[in-house]
């Protein structure tokens, strides 16, 4: 059984177009529609060895949810990617203060984007 | 004086006449937009279950056409033919991502029609209130609601004066790359 990644996107076309390119290569997939949703099944014990997110939703924001991330001590070190369309250098800085691992600006390529997801998955 | 009210007050009637359909016409033209959103979302889903089950499907041909060539696994015709469908699918999941992207630049087109709608009945019910002149920032908030670079050049263009112009694309190598930072 692969490793579990929690994808978290308001969008449902992007939620399973992730989910889609993950399960192709053997990953278990935990979706969310929004922060707050992600954050309730992480309290409630979800543990994915990845976290991939958007930035902008409703609810609370991707920034928001890393943060709440980071304060699970289970989750401190758990990698997380954002996935968004925001390519601004003032909102990537943000993400990266907040504990993002890596940011990935959509559209993404399927192959690229299962390269970064075993580079930043620990071994 | 009679003169100047006499202008005054049609100023204020043809202000009124343009909110009396304005205001009802921006539900309309947002209703339409999020039309447009829900029925590209569903085509967008639909082609997303299709191509799992073509790609699927393939791929089960290519392992099956390679162990009966040979009595074994794939062949190296087949191991090809699965490489290059796999990139295809690449390139169609990635252009499918379209919807969401068209979706958000809608959404930023039909939030300030909507503030426009809200500040005019506003200013019909009560024209003199001081407050309604600081109260509308629609162009600094359109342009903090952008996320992609397309939209905030677009709308530079657009305050510039520009006609449309193409928005220079890089090659798709060039792009995936730009697309990723690891922190």
């Amino acid at each position: 059984m692969g490793q579990t990644v929690m994808v978290v996107d308001d969008s449902k076309t992007m939620r399973d177009m992730v989910t889609y390119t993950l399960t192709s290569a053997g990953f278990q997939v935990v979706q969310a529609g929004d922060g707050k949703e992600a954050v309730g099944k992480l309290s409630s014990g979800s543990k994915p060895a990845l976290v991939v997110t958007d930035l902008n939703m409703p609810e609370m924001d991707g920034i928001t949810l890393i943060k709440e991330i980071r304060k699970m001590p289970s989750l401190k070190f758990t990698p997380i990617l954002m996935l968004t369309t925001e390519s601004s250098d003032q909102k990537k800085a943000e993400g990266r203060a907040a504990g993002a691992t890596g940011w990935i600006v959509k559209p993404f390529n399927p192959d690229q984007f299962l390269k970064i997801v075993k580079k930043v998955l620990p071994a | 004086m009679q003169k100047q009210i006499a202008q005054l007050e049609l100023t204020k009637y043809s202000w009124e006449q343009f909110a009396s359909h304005a205001v009802p016409l921006i539900p309309i033209l947002t209703r339409q937009i999020m039309t447009v959103i829900e029925q590209t979302e569903q085509a967008a889903l639909d082609l997303i279950l299709k191509i799992r089950s073509i790609s699927e499907r393939a791929q089960k041909q290519a392992a099956y056409a390679g162990s009966s060539a040979r009595g074994m696994g794939p062949t190296q015709d087949t191991r090809s033919e699965a490489e290059k469908l796999s990139a295809d699918v690449s390139r169609i999941v990635m252009a499918m991502q379209f919807q969401d992207m068209t979706k958000q630049k809608l959404e930023h087109v039909a939030q300030p029609l909507l503030q426009m709608k809200t500040y005019m009945e506003s200013l019909v019910a009560n024209p003199t209130d001081p407050e309604l002149a600081k109260a509308l920032n629609l162009l600094e908030e359109v342009e903090r609601s952008y996320t992609m670079e397309t939209e905030r050049t677009a709308h530079r263009h657009a305050m510039e004066g520009r006609g449309h112009v193409g928005i220079p694309g890089a090659s798709a190598t060039e792009e995936e790359d730009q697309n990723v930072t690891l922190f």
